[in-house]
């Protein structure tokens, strides 16, 4: 008995099928467009976006505490200004661009000799006074006092001064609370943290810095 | 006959070839001086229709032609559909470098890769461009930097409480928000301090004039205007001495525009952000001139630093930088 081979029309939609499987296939790994909702359109964007404040948190766990163990002993920073500003900055200070500023990060211990608003003074080990703000932080003595970020990293500048103000929210959020709580007369300290320095022809009367470590032994 | 035309045609690749060969040889053995004195600098600025863009635009002209260039200044017109002709100009026209302050962060970057694409290097001042692989290099003022130090002025001048009004530049510019946030990163933290109208006049002296008087029709009893540039400064001025204002509401300016700086010696202006155009201009100018001469390691951007000028510092400046 011989049987008849299939038509061409009846094998069409066993082919038609194979081929939109395949497109279908194709289309799910390859899509030319695909149709997203606008909200979620509008999340993808945003999360695509820089994130100042994630990128700050990021910098403050990762690098800026690891960089904290090697701060520059302020008052060797001191000794060494009061024989010559520029070598200071030479040696352990970061300039911005073409900045007649310097910026420096900086540690040390000492007790607490003064109590204002949004400062107390510090008589630190090894000789001087130097200023720890307890109030609001402006300004990028962080940013740039660490040396661990380049403006020519960062897309825009915007972003990097994004992140500079995020840095100042996290000093205010993790670390002016305790040391609020405990600024006394006589307690001691030790810190780590950031300063700006004018330029060398600008007298200098104390350092005042933006702390990011505070420990009180 | 067709044996001929071949033979001429390939006759002729073979000169335009040699011809070609040789003006390499020429170029490559001449001195840098040499390239120096027959290349042509385009300085294209954003508008000079204000004086501080004036003193940019100038100081690269000139600093270029001390270097031994020709050197040609487009004026952009704050208008992109200009500054886009200017680059087909620049890019039809055999420039070898561009001096560019953009008109917009986002929509210069276009041109700025038409010029790259050509083999035209281009170093921006002053302003930025929202890219980090167009330009040579970038010369930026610190806007955000300079502004959190006039905002620190600003609340020890005005006080903790109050009300004012903010001047914008260009919302397209980056150095319009770079100010505005170093400013506002100061400012906001004082909930007094009660922003009543914040507008962009543009950069713009005349604009600003026009809108600060149509601010002060709906809050006559402010205390203080910031002002995101010197020509708004003293655009917001004239609106005050007109409204019998100027002794009683405080005026900030930014860029040390040396009107500016008069006026705060004479105590009526409070304070400005010293930009130093004559820095940024030389220095792109002198980067410009070590790329043509081989150099190729520049870094991306590379920020000036701004200085507050207020009744105390401002004899230290004038002539748009220390003196």
């Amino acid at each position: 008995m011989q049987h008849s081979k299939p038509s061409f029309k009846s094998r069409l939609p066993i082919r038609a099928s194979v081929l939109l499987g395949i497109g279908l296939i194709l289309y799910f790994f390859l899509p030319l467009f695909r149709i997203v909702p606008l909200k979620e359109a509008r999340e993808q964007s945003a999360a695509a976006a820089f994130d100042p404040a994630n990128f700050a948190a990021e910098f403050w766990n990762d690098q800026l505490q690891k960089g904290a163990a090697e701060a520059i002993d302020v008052a060797e920073l001191l000794s060494i200004f009061n024989q010559d500003r520029n070598a200071a900055t030479e040696r352990y200070g970061h300039r911005l661009g073409l900045s007649s500023n310097a910026s420096y990060f900086v540690s040390g211990s000492g007790r607490i000799i003064r109590v204002e608003k949004r400062l107390i003074e510090v008589a630190i080990e090894g000789g001087g006074v130097v200023g720890i703000k307890t109030g609001p932080v402006f300004g990028n003595a962080i940013r740039d006092g660490s040396g661990l970020l380049d403006v020519s990293d960062f897309p825009n500048s915007r972003d990097f001064n994004a992140v500079s103000a995020q840095i100042n929210r996290l000093v205010e959020e993790t670390v002016f609370p305790g040391l609020q709580a405990k600024a006394a007369i006589g307690v001691t300290l030790r810190f780590v943290g950031g300063v700006d320095v004018a330029d060398a022809e600008t007298e200098i009367s104390r350092l005042n810095l933006v702390p990011v470590v505070i420990e009180f032994p | 006959m067709k044996k001929l035309s071949n033979m001429i045609a390939a006759l002729a690749l073979a000169a335009v070839a040699v011809c070609g060969l040789t003006s390499c040889g020429k170029s490559g053995s001449s001195s840098a001086t040499d390239t120096a004195a027959t290349a042509k600098i385009a300085v294209v600025i954003s508008t000079l229709n204000n004086p501080w863009f004036v003193v940019l635009a100038e100081t690269a002209r000139d600093r270029a032609k001390e270097l031994g260039y020709e050197a040609t200044i487009f004026d952009s017109q704050n208008d992109p559909a200009k500054e886009a002709s200017h680059y087909e100009n620049i890019v039809a026209s055999g420039y070898q470098a561009v001096l560019f302050n953009p008109t917009d962060a986002d929509g210069s970057i276009a041109n700025v890769r038409k010029a790259k694409e050509a083999g035209i290097p281009v170093f921006c001042m002053d302003r930025e461009i929202n890219a980090t692989d167009a330009a040579v290099s970038q010369v930026l003022s610190d806007n955000y930097s300079g502004c959190v130090a006039l905002g620190q002025f600003f609340v020890q001048e005005v006080g903790e409480s109050g009300t004012y009004v903010e001047l914008l530049g260009l919302v397209g510019d980056n150095n319009t928000w770079n100010r505005s946030k170093g400013f506002h990163s100061v400012i906001d933290r004082y909930s007094d301090l009660k922003m009543v109208a914040q507008q962009s006049a543009d950069f713009d002296r005349a604009k600003a004039l026009e809108v600060l008087e149509s601010i002060l029709q709906a809050n006559p009893d402010i205390d203080a205007v910031f002002c995101g540039n010197d020509a708004m400064a003293m655009g917001a001025y004239q609106a005050l001495v007109s409204a019998g204002k100027a002794d009683k509401v405080k005026v900030f300016g930014f860029d040390g525009a040396d009107d500016v700086v008069k006026l705060i010696a004479e105590g009526k202006i409070v304070a400005t952000g010293m930009q130093f155009p004559k820095v940024m201009a030389q220095t792109a100018a002198e980067s410009a001139d070590e790329y043509i001469k081989g150099k190729r390691d520049f870094p991306q951007k590379t920020p000036v630093a701004v200085e507050l000028v207020n009744k105390d510092t401002v004899g230290n400046f004038g002539d748009y930088g220390r003196k």
